[in-house]
């Protein structure tokens, strides 16, 4: 069974322009994607499509095998499961202090006081932001406010959690952290999607790679074939990872024979060490 | 401002029931009573508070009193000065055929009433400065008061400073591009900056409202309460500080 199958879905959000144009997609249990294209191409629709935010004009979504329910109740349900963290924390956190913006979504949940109270605490250690929990939101960096806006969807411990875009905008300190948070939500036997424009990144991380373009998908497979692939690449407007290129351009060069695509730098690092000491 | 400051007072810790209940009593104690040695005790009380728990710098302190002191001033210029057409003995100063004067009673009537006055913002002040904002709201949830000022309160604590981080952001980018050049310019540049800030305000509620349903807001903002310690001694201190200020008012009688 599917965690989340997607049938030809259709979605405008003003009854003219369409943003999804007959998408079609399935994503397994335990799963870690990455989701690239530019800006519009539809990425962020098809997410608020998968809790219910947007209902789709055309086409199906099934979650674990079901069709959304799209009643109060049904959708209540969804949304445990399927958890989004906004691009822009300012756009998500709400509450006075960090405290009570992480208990929100449990309590929505009907998680009794004490039990939320604990996991709250959890959480908070397990991310390291124990120290500015009574702090009052507005007073939180970029970063911090990042790190909760992270903390407050995966305290809900949801089957599907979604990033979009989670380093955009962060310093490097920061981008390490919520890095190494999205890392530890996936071993957690969380199914994770993210968005990104860090192409490095993508290769890196991910297990495997969906290319949006103009509301369709147009690939869909491991990162290292698809972000090799040149006319994806000129066709989604997007721009090859720099560990890409320069493998590509040693190939050529023949300073390093054929081998398995390098997904980081390290990787290709040690293929041209090999070669000088071969 | 003074959030900043409650947030690093040394007093913030305490149960912010307790710091309430004291400052509110203590603020109906002074103003009913009018006594002022009462109010004197009171101001020398909060004051020292004030000084030992928050690190307040000389020109934070002058900028958080001048309004009120200015008012004060002002209103217990109107209360000892009257114009009328005897002369008292104590200032008598010829004004279009009348005097404006004023008379010991008068002159003993204003400064208790300033000191009882200053004595009342001195509290409000104790409380300001040694109680964030959210233990504030904390506290409100705790007296069961109506969810939707609760609520309310909390969305404007926080926004209040997103709107105002907005606006200056787009006032300075406007600067940037000469929007000080004359006043026609300014003023032009003001009003759009003030439809701007609308406008946004509708958008980012409504991606809000996204945010709070895709985490399942069903109406009412659930949020955990805090818990606070509870602290005998201060307590019972402050219970203390307040019967000795009725006990004083009623030998003084």
């Amino acid at each position: 069974m599917h965690l989340i199958e997607v049938k030809n879905v259709e979605f405008s959000y003003d009854g003219k322009n369409k943003a999804l144009k007959g998408v079609n997609l399935t994503i397994e249990k335990g799963e870690k994607i990455v989701f690239i294209g530019s800006n519009g191409s539809g990425k962020s629709t098809l997410f608020f499509c998968f809790n219910g935010i947007n209902k789709p004009q055309k086409g199906e979504i099934l979650f674990n095998g079901k069709k959304i329910d799209y009643s109060r109740k049904g959708l209540l349900e969804l949304r445990k499961n399927v958890g989004i963290v906004f691009q822009e924390p300012d756009n998500q956190l709400f509450c006075a202090d960090v405290f009570q913006e992480i208990s929100f979504g449990l309590l929505n949940m009907g998680v009794c006081s004490e039990e939320a109270a604990e996991k709250v605490d959890n959480i908070s250690k397990e991310m390291e932001i124990n120290t500015f929990l009574d702090r009052p939101v507005h007073a939180l960096s970029g970063g911090q406010k990042k790190q909760v806006a992270i903390a407050d969807i995966a305290v809900m411990e949801p089957k599907l959690m979604i990033l979009d875009e989670p380093a955009s905008a962060l310093d490097p300190k920061h981008k390490k952290i919520v890095r190494k948070l999205t890392d530890d939500i996936y071993k957690r036997n969380t199914t994770v999607i993210v968005s990104t424009h860090d192409m490095d990144y993508a290769l890196s991380w991910a297990d495997r790679c969906v290319v949006f373009d103009n509301g369709k998908i147009i690939a869909d497979g491991k990162p290292e074939d698809i972000l090799s692939d040149d006319n994806v690449i000129s066709q989604a407007n997007l721009e090859q990872p720099d560990v890409l290129k320069l493998y590509k351009n040693m190939l050529k060069s023949g300073i390093i024979k054929e081998k398995k695509v390098p997904k980081t730098i390290s990787e290709i690092e040690k293929y041209i060490t090999d070669s000088f000491q071969a | 401002m003074t959030d900043a400051i409650a947030y690093s007072s040394k007093l913030r810790k305490i149960n912010p029931q307790t710091k309430t209940w004291f400052a509110l009593c203590t603020l109906f104690l002074c103003v009913f009573m009018h006594d002022i040695y009462v109010s004197i005790i009171v101001i020398a009380f909060m004051w020292s508070v004030i000084f030992y728990g928050c690190k307040i710098r000389a020109h934070e302190l002058f900028h958080l009193i001048a309004i009120p002191v200015l008012f004060l001033i002002m209103s217990m210029a109107a209360i000892i000065l009257n114009i009328s057409g005897t002369p008292e003995k104590l200032l008598a100063l010829p004004f279009f055929g009348k005097y404006i004067t004023c008379s010991k009673e008068s002159v003993y009537k204003g400064i208790s009433t300033i000191i009882t006055a200053f004595s009342a913002v001195s509290c409000m002040y104790f409380y300001a400065l040694t109680t964030p904002l959210n233990d504030m709201i904390a506290v409100m949830q705790k007296l069961k008061i109506s969810d939707v000022i609760t609520e309310l309160f909390m969305l404007i604590y926080r926004f209040i400073f997103m709107l105002l981080d907005i606006a200056e952001d787009i006032f300075t980018a406007q600067k940037c591009r000469l929007s000080e050049k004359n006043i026609k310019i300014y003023l032009k540049s003001t009003a759009i900056l003030c439809s701007v800030l609308f406008i946004r305000a509708f958008k980012r509620a409504d991606i809000l409202y996204t945010a709070m349903e895709s985490r399942g807001y069903d109406g009412r903002i659930n949020t955990l309460k805090k818990k606070f310690e509870k602290n005998f001694k201060i307590t019972v201190f402050a219970v203390f500080f307040d019967l000795f200020l009725i006990a004083l008012y009623i030998w003084r009688k």
